[in-house]
């Protein structure tokens, strides 16, 4: 009776990781992405309710932690708007000249072209290992896969998964997220990956290049899948060593990854596929 | 009844985890952070839903139990990139174990509900690692040991217990009233 009772617990046991294993493979093939998608759409409710009721505690807890830095902050900003303004007015000279040469060239920037939807972020990561938020927006609004997400402070990710009515945007932080960039000072060329920390590293820079301290990172649209010109950070330390074949640069974005509340969806931009170019194998 | 609460339980419960928990959980690193430097600029979440499902499984039949850890599962890989049945799976496997270890022990006190908590969040957290490298992705696994799985510990062991009495308070109920459980804490 104990045997049989203890061979049914095995049995049971064996049948639940079949259909656990059954629906993981589903899952990887994509064959119930649709499904997926339906029953997450209660779960995405609650989730952008509870976002949204996070966002106000998160504002308490900020000013509750900021308080004491509030005013040192103030007086550092308001040194920075001086010399922002100053670059403000040489700015404007440069673009008045690059408005009347692009002009003349008959060239229309991309930015110019880029239409964005405006979504809200619903949930992060249930895993800590893979850095990835939700956002409320869809196929029903266009949204697609390889589209890039970014905020007017730079370069967030890029959507991974979509329902009908959320999406899911791997971060630029993510260690298996990797985009081309480029320094704007120098033009040196690299390739900005997540860390297991959170931070990025601008990788593959030649030797011979300089980086400068608090240069600005962009991408670079090599390999088509970002579109270039997208603040992606700032330098904020160079690591080189004699006995390697590059240099890396720590790079800071000026997002919050963990505060997130809004993103901007670049609905227009299409990945392209570089793989018909590579040699063909065998 | 028990196993049809889960679907609210712990539906409720990842929605928690993937917007207020992550919040609460950095406001505390800000304040303890600079005096435990394991935590500061850490990673780790609180494992909500793992802990409700292995906190149910402690008293309840394997029945209820595979249900609570296949309901909670499907929850968790919704609102996440990992291919939805990853956590189920897992889970199915940690309330197995924890069944099994639970029908054999006559008293179930906090030392044991303290093991399997690290226990079970280890394997958790490795079995995710591991199908996510399986998929072709790649983490520095020391990395995510001192920035992931050390925090998770932490913050799972902190939870357990108000987590274990506010099932245990749910099961009671359902029950209806102390004296049917055979077992009881401490």
């Amino acid at each position: 009776m104990r045997q049989s009772w203890r061979s049914n617990r095995l049995i049971f046991l064996i049948v639940m990781l079949s259909l656990c294993g059954g629906l993981m493979l589903l899952s990887i093939i994509g064959i119930s992405s649709q499904v997926e998608g339906v029953a997450a759409t209660p779960l995405n409710g609650i989730s952008g309710a509870f976002s949204r009721l996070s966002v106000s505690l998160n504002e308490i807890f900020e000013d509750l932690n900021n308080f004491g830095r509030l005013n040192e902050r103030v007086a550092e900003l308001e040194e920075q708007l001086a010399q922002q303004q100053v670059e403000l007015i040489q700015l404007r000279e440069v673009a008045s000249d690059y408005n009347r040469l692009t002009g003349l060239l008959s060239y229309t920037s991309n930015i110019d072209n880029q239409e964005f939807v405006t979504a809200d972020v619903i949930a992060v990561d249930q895993s800590s290992i893979a850095r990835s938020i939700i956002i409320n927006r869809g196929t029903r609004d266009g949204i697609a896969v390889g589209m890039i997400v970014t905020t007017d402070l730079g370069l967030v990710g890029r959507i991974t998964r979509v329902s009908s009515n959320a999406s899911q945007v791997q971060l630029v932080n993510d260690e298996n997220s990797a985009v081309s960039a480029r320094l704007q000072t120098t033009r040196a060329e690299g390739s900005v990956i997540g860390q297991a920390s959170g931070v990025l590293r601008m990788t593959f820079i030649d030797l011979d290049e300089d980086i400068v301290q608090n240069d600005l990172v962009i991408t670079s649209g090599l390999g088509g899948n970002f579109p270039p010109d997208i603040v992606i950070g700032q330098v904020t330390s160079i690591r080189q060593f004699e006995f390697e074949l590059f240099q890396e640069a720590e790079v800071r974005s000026l997002v919050d990854f963990d505060t997130l509340e809004f993103v901007l969806v670049i609905t227009n931009f299409q990945p392209v596929d570089l793989s018909i170019f590579s040699p063909e194998e065998g | 009844m028990g196993r049809y609460l889960s679907i609210p339980i712990l539906g409720f419960a990842a929605a928690l985890s993937s917007s207020i928990i992550p919040q609460i959980i950095g406001f505390f690193v800000a304040l303890v952070g600079s005096i435990t430097p394991i935590l500061d600029s850490s990673r780790g979440q609180l494992s909500l839903v793992m802990l409700l499902v292995v906190a149910w499984a402690i008293r309840s039949d394997l029945e209820g139990s595979f249900a609570w850890a296949f309901v909670g599962g499907i929850a968790m890989d919704l609102l996440s990139i990992i291919p939805v049945g990853t956590s189920s799976f897992a889970l199915v496997l940690i309330v197995f174990v924890v069944n099994t270890l639970s029908v054999q022990i006559y008293r179930v006190n906090i030392i044991m509900i303290f093991a399997i908590t690290i226990v079970s969040t280890i394997f958790m957290q490795f079995f995710v690692y591991f199908i996510l490298v399986l998929l072709g992705n790649s983490y520095n696994l020391l990395a995510l040991i001192r920035l992931i799985l050390i925090p998770t510990l932490i913050y799972n062991l902190i939870a357990i217990i108000p987590i274990y009495g506010f099932v245990r308070l749910i099961q009671r109920r359902l029950e209806g009233g102390l004296q049917s459980t055979p077992n009881t804490l401490g």
